[in-house]
């Protein structure tokens, strides 16, 4: 007994620091080699434990201790439980289970430590699992007598109640390490050997055996039955501890070679696809590329064997399978596990994922660009499997993964891959003419040696990229859930944008009432929503639609995080630091290369665009906060910031060259405007480069005639059409258009004298007494009003509050309404800004957010109150750190939910 | 012109009979082979009850007295049907056919029911079959039997559904009966109906309410107050604006026409033309083309150009044609109107190019506006021009404008001072 006080102290000193379970470690470690001189200061790992363990079961036969006796004892009940468990006979476990357990409790007196020897554990462990897994299986549950079933009831109420060693089993279970049981397994039944118990032998040496038979015989020897055999026992071991998954995958690979039958092999294919998946367990690396070929080829085998034999049905559900021996019958109907769709998203998964780790500036990488044919061919076949089989629920999950490959790309790109595949498919069959012979062998070695993928002759990529993404998108709609309907309209949305078809797309937009639902979906959605945005932004800019390109981009730069909106790399926050986690998180959300939008091309539409809203205004009033700017004075921040500067470089990064053009044009000189914007290097990434150009120049010769007008008009008594036209090189109609639509908004004060087509000016020169009339007259209204307002704070009681209410909130209000008169006065459709800045009352009102009455019936005015309300709460910068790792995500991936969180909480109070 | 003939985007909205005098516009305007319209005709009369209607312009387009059997099987059919609906509605009518029956029926409908059902033994199945005899004498092209017979249906029916089904029949045979002061009342109604419908699928509310604004176009070009009302109800933002939007764009020449003619409510002319830059991308004819012109890109020349478009297209549209005149007249007082904004000095010369009228009568024309004083300006008739008014303010005035009204509200103020420290 002294040895537990001391190992009990001694741990107590060891890990004073450590947690529980490490003390506990420790404890054990210590009286387990109490009899020896092996200290337990060394190491400190479980390896080390066990080998003392088996250690003493071989100096046990020199001595043999009382305490090694009932240890001996012991592990033969627990034997007799193993036996009775495979002949699942549970009235005898039970008696055994009782057994077992008072052979513990002596044990334990003898050995002395408060831990159960190992054996003990694992047999409870294989207890555990096995009930669980009789438990499960409904279909044996029924086959069993009903004592036997009675008995398993009581089995698995005593074992739940039985939790004295939870935690002990639980390590046991969690422990990873397969090579363990293995190191002990092999000196267990050595010593086994010596004690002639024969049971023990033909257990443990079973498995090696049979593997070894059905290796080395003949393939046409082997049975179906064999095969079926050797596959449910391989299955058996999976996800066990201590099964080696390559060998696993090698085994059955040669399985497949030999299966009986078509369904058969079918069968064996399946759990070698997801063995092979089995072998990356982590979530975070991806697949190697080699095993996700040949995963990828045997699925195309699948598929092959799966036309052929229209008798095989697939079920996804394992339990649902009838495990049967027999051969069966040519024609009939078979049944075999295999989820094709979950094959199909786990294999796009893997693509995915390596794609985002590879370098994409190598040459790895566009090799395994490559290989997406093959899963473009895989998919579609499946799909028609699918279709064929009339499975609705499968079908658009594979249909949305095709999609999802298609929709960004370009026509260029689209061409480009279909003439890859055609080559593929070339390669592929003049590979097959010349090694006929050699196919069958480079099969069988599939997994190790380089797999041979062929894209099928059969598949062929629709010529029209558009018409293949609309067919795949109506099956989506047909068929799918929500959140597929969803992304597979943000994907067709994209599409549209990429071919220019911006007016389809918005509308497609505006109907499908994406914005306002976005915040409520996963962030993958939010990114591909904003991905979108962004491409639309884009669309309107080649179009020549500046306010809506304006309206969509600048939502995205105003939070400053546009890579982390778009998923398009990390950005580095001075204010906020992420946990590890989070990091990790956002690093599986990223975006494969190929797929990026290219940013600095991005920030030049957004400036571009924002300089051609906001110049005219910064001229027409140079000295006093913008009044009817668009929504945020952008450009006019930029301009200040870099007017402060000492002295001014020559433009270098996309900032820079707008900031200077912008300069220009400010002036009115759009010419130097127009070189520095076109000096911008992106432009080489716009499609159109040029038309996008023309159309450039075109805006800004016209709002460098705004500008100019705005900022020089008062400085001319007239000014002739002639000399406007050749300033600005502008046809006589677009100068008279312009100009008439400044008069007519009282913009700029003069008119046209016809006989000599000048703008006369009617500039008032107000003179130091009439300008101070105008001041004073200004304040008497003031006065006036300030009366009035005090008037009603008395008749309403309390001056603090309606002054509160009276003096600011009206003031307010009336800003927006201006907001959305000015919005409404430059005559754009600015429908796009009023769908998607849904938190501004004034612009809401007056788009068509709300197609025939939609909005209102489905949410309700009060709608976007409330939703306003949740996303500003989730920005709430004090929560605690635990919670906020997720929400604060969750608003920042959606840009429209950051921006009404802003904006909407100053009314909650209100409502 | 067939381009810009909206017959065909028109009709999907309408019921078949609406159609018919449509065609019968075209007909008379020849801008279709009138073989196309005439098998149009048959097409449209197949499904409808008008069995010898369709039999005499088959006879008279394929030139024979045979009339082919499925025709005469239809006829037959119809007979059939009619009678046996008849007979199922005699009680009804018979009831409804004396004056003082009627007056006996009060505004609670269920005491109507047990009352009729307690004298007369007139169940909801005879109700019903009441219905269904209008509506198969509506087929049949009796629309002021079906008028009267809905009527008092309505008064009747218990459920809110049929009556409204009821109310559209209704509308469609007052519209056929030219009856448009019943029909204005009518469109009320049922505008009235739909907007208290709550929870209706949107896509049907939105279908409705398209349907309403094709029905209603019968209407407004033809109600005294139509061009009015048809501003007010299109430019109902949430409402109609969005179903035009959304699902017929083309009823934009509509309004556009009737802000137009109706050029004393400018002040919608800002909402519609921005409504018109919208659905540019979707539809545009010459009449959206020439506010776009005039209002948006003010070019004179364009819109002068499209006005002359616009008066074929207005001539050749069925419900345009007879405001025709009126439209140009206004256009062209907004043309002059606009140009005159922005300039202080015309050359009467050009003008009246603008306005393609004669240069004396221009000049006629421009002094009546002058002694009117819709206009304020002079002619200067040495170098022949027309000089404008300076529309600017003077400081001076500026500040009277401001301080006009201060006295009046001080004034005010002090009152309800006093008033308050009273009460």
């Amino acid at each position: 007994m002294s040895n537990v006080i001391q190992s009990r102290f001694w741990a107590g000193g060891s890990s004073d620091d450590a947690s529980d379970s490490d003390s506990e470690e420790y404890e054990s470690k210590g009286s387990g080699s109490s009899s020896e001189e092996e200290g337990a200061g060394a190491g400190g790992n479980r390896m080390f434990f066990l080998d003392s363990d088996t250690d003493s079961d071989e100096v046990r036969r020199v001595v043999r201790s009382a305490k090694d006796k009932r240890i001996e004892e012991l592990k033969v009940v627990c034997d007799e439980m193993r036996n009775k468990m495979k002949i699942n006979d549970w009235t005898s476990i039970q008696t055994v289970f009782d057994k077992l357990n008072r052979q513990l409790e002596r044990t334990l007196k003898v050995t002395a430590k408060p831990t159960p020897p190992l054996a003990y554990i694992r047999v409870m462990v294989e207890l555990e699992d096995f009930l669980e897994e009789m438990w499960g299986n409904k279909e044996a549950k029924k086959k069993m007598s009903p004592t036997n079933q009675r008995a398993l009831n009581t089995m698995r109420q005593r074992l739940a109640k039985h939790v004295v060693y939870e935690k002990e089993m639980a390590a046991f279970r969690a422990d990873p390490v397969s090579t363990d049981e293995e190191e002990e397994e092999e000196p267990e039944s050595s010593s086994f050997d010596e004690d002639d118990d024969l049971e023990a032998i033909e257990e443990a040496s079973r498995a090696p055996k049979k593997k070894d038979k059905i290796l080395s015989m003949e393939p046409k020897d082997i049975t179906h039955e064999m095969v079926a055999e050797k596959l449910s026992e391989i299955l058996q071991s999976r996800g066990k501890r201590g099964t080696d998954r390559q060998e696993q995958v090698e085994m059955l690979t040669y399985l497949a070679t030999v299966a009986k039958g078509p369904a058969q092999v079918v069968q064996v294919l399946s759990h070698l696809v997801s063995s092979l998946f089995d072998l990356n367990p982590s979530m975070a690396s991806h697949m190697k590329v080699s095993q996700w070929k040949s995963c990828t080829s045997y699925m195309l085998q699948m598929l092959e064997i799966l036309s052929d034999n229209p008798n095989i049905k697939l079920e996804e559900d394992a339990e649902q399978v009838p495990e049967s021996a027999e051969e069966p019958e040519e024609g009939a109907e078979v049944k075999v596990w295999c989820s094709l769709v979950a094959f199909i998203e786990r294999l796009d998964d893997e693509l995915f994922k390596s794609l985002q780790v590879i370098d994409p500036h190598t040459h790895e990488y566009l090799e395994r660009l490559k290989d997406e044919p093959f899963f473009l061919a895989l998919a579609q076949r499946v799909s028609e499997y699918l279709t064929s089989k009339e499975d609705f629920k499968g079908l658009p999950r594979v249909a949305l993964r095709l999609v999802e490959h298609y929709y960004y790309k370009v026509d260029s790109v689209y061409n480009a891959m279909r003439k890859l595949t055609l080559e593929q498919q070339q390669a592929a069959e003049e590979a097959a003419e010349e090694g006929g012979e050699e196919g069958g062998e480079e099969e069988e070695g599939a997994a190790d040696t380089k797999p041979i993928l062929k894209v099928p002759a059969n598949f062929t990529m629709d010529e029209d990229a558009h018409n293949a993404l609309q067919v795949l998108v109506a099956s989506v709609f047909k068929h799918g859930d929500e959140r597929a309907k969803a992304r597979a309209m943000l994907c067709s949305i994209f599409h549209k944008c990429i071919h220019e078809d911006f007016y389809t797309a918005r509308d497609w937009m505006l109907m499908s009432h994406l914005q306002d639902n976005v915040q409520l979906m996963d962030i993958s959605t939010q990114i591909l929503y904003n991905r979108t945005i962004a491409q639309m932004g884009l669309c309107a800019f080649r179009a020549g639609l500046i306010p809506e390109a304006h309206a969509c981009v600048g939502e995205l730069y105003s939070s400053g995080r546009v890579k982390e909106l778009l998923a398009q790399g990390m950005t580095m926050s001075r204010y906020q630091e992420k946990t590890p986690e989070q990091e990790k998180l956002e690093r599986r959300r990223q975006m494969p290369f190929h797929m990026h939008i290219n940013l600095e091309l991005l920030e030049s539409v957004h400036l571009i665009s924002a300089m051609l809203l906001e110049a005219p205004n910064l001229a027409a009033n140079p000295l006093d906060a913008p009044r009817r700017t668009s929504s945020k004075p952008f450009i006019s921040w930029l301009l200040n910031n870099y007017q402060s500067h000492t002295y001014l470089g020559p433009p270098e990064n996309v900032k820079d060259h707008v900031v200077a053009a912008t300069r220009a044009l400010l002036t009115g000189d759009w010419r130097n405007s127009y070189k520095y914007i076109c000096a911008l290097p992106c432009w080489s990434l716009m499609p159109k480069q040029a038309e996008v150009l023309e159309m450039l120049k075109g805006k800004l010769q016209e709002e460098g005639l705004r500008t100019y007008l705005f900022a020089y008009a008062s400085q001319y008594s007239s000014l002739s059409l002639d000399q406007l036209c050749t300033m600005f090189e502008l046809n006589p109609q677009k100068v008279g258009s312009i100009s008439s639509r400044m008069i007519i908004n009282d913009e700029i004060h003069g008119a046209w004298d016809q006989p000599t087509s000048t703008i006369v000016m009617h500039n008032i020169e107000a003179t130091k007494l009439q300008s101070a009339a105008v001041q004073f007259s200004d304040k008497v209204s003031m006065l006036l009003e300030m009366n009035e307002r005090a008037l009603r704070a008395i008749r309403t009681g309390n001056i603090h509050e309606a002054d509160d209410d009276g003096g600011h909130a009206p003031r307010r209000r009336g800003g927006w309404d201006d907001h959305g008169r000015a919005d409404r006065h430059r005559g754009n459709k600015a429908r796009m800004g009023s769908g998607r800045g849904g938190g501004l009352p004034g612009v809401r009102g007056w788009g068509r957010g709300g197609y025939g009455g939609q909005r209102g019936s489905r949410f309700g005015e009060g709608g976007g109150y409330d939703r306003g309300f949740q996303a500003g709460f989730r920005q709430q910068p004090q929560q605690p750190p635990s919670q906020q790792s997720q929400q604060q995500q969750q608003p920042s991936m959606s840009s429209l939910g950051s921006l009404r969180g802003r904006q909407q909480p100053r009314r909650v109070p209100a409502v | 012109m067939a381009q810009h003939d909206l017959t065909l985007r028109i009709a999907p909205y309408l019921d078949r009979h609406l159609v018919f005098p449509l065609l019968e516009f075209l007909q008379g305007k020849a801008l279709y082979p009138e073989r196309e319209i005439m098998e149009g005709k048959i097409e449209l009369l197949q499904r409808t009850n008008m069995v010898d209607f369709a039999m005499d312009i088959y006879k008279n387009l394929n030139d024979t007295d045979e009339v082919p059997p499925e025709m005469m099987a239809r006829r037959a059919e119809v007979v059939r049907d009619l009678r046996r609906l008849e007979k199922e509605a005699r009680p009804i009518i018979h009831f409804l056919s004396d004056p003082n029956n009627v007056r006996t029926l009060r505004l609670d409908k269920a005491l109507n029911l047990r009352f009729l059902q307690e004298q007369y033994q007139i169940g909801p199945e005879q109700i019903e079959a009441l219905f269904r005899f209008a509506q198969c004498q509506f087929q049949c092209g009796n629309y002021g039997m079906s008028a009267e017979l809905l009527q008092s249906y309505r008064q009747l029916c218990a459920s809110p559904e049929r009556g409204f089904s009821a109310l559209w029949g209704r509308f469609a045979s007052n519209i056929l009966l030219q009856n448009f002061e019943a029909a204005n009342d009518d469109l009320a109604k049922l505008r009235e109906a739909m907007d208290g419908q709550s929870f209706v699928a949107p896509a049907l509310a939105l279908q409705q309410r398209t349907w309403l604004m094709h029905w209603a176009l019968f209407v407004f070009w033809n109600h005294k107050n139509g061009v009015n009302a048809i501003i007010d109800v299109f430019l109902q933002e949430d409402r109609y604006l969005n179903a035009m939007q959304t699902n017929a764009p083309h009823l934009l020449r509509y309004l556009c026409a009737a802000v137009v003619i109706n050029y004393r409510r400018k002040s919608v002319l800002k909402d519609l033309v921005k409504v018109i830059l919208q659905e540019a991308y979707q539809y545009s004819d010459p009449v959206t083309q020439f506010l776009e012109a005039l209002y948006v890109k003010y070019d004179f020349n364009e819109a002068q150009e499209r006005l002359g478009e616009c008066s074929e297209i207005l001539d050749n549209d069925y419900f345009l044609s007879a405001a025709r005149d009126e439209f140009l007249e206004n256009a062209r007082l907004a043309i002059f109107e606009t140009y005159c904004r922005i300039h202080q000095c015309i050359d009467i010369k050009t003008m009246s190019q603008k306005l393609s009228m004669d240069e004396d009568d221009a000049e006629k024309w421009i002094v009546n506006l002058i002694r009117n004083e819709k206009l304020d300006a002079r002619v200067d008739s040495r170098s022949r021009t027309v000089v404008m008014g300076v529309t600017s303010q003077s400081i001076m005035e500026q500040i009277i404008d401001r301080t006009r009204d201060l006295s009046i509200k001080t004034f005010r103020l002090a009152n309800e001072i006093v008033g308050g420290t009273r009460a």
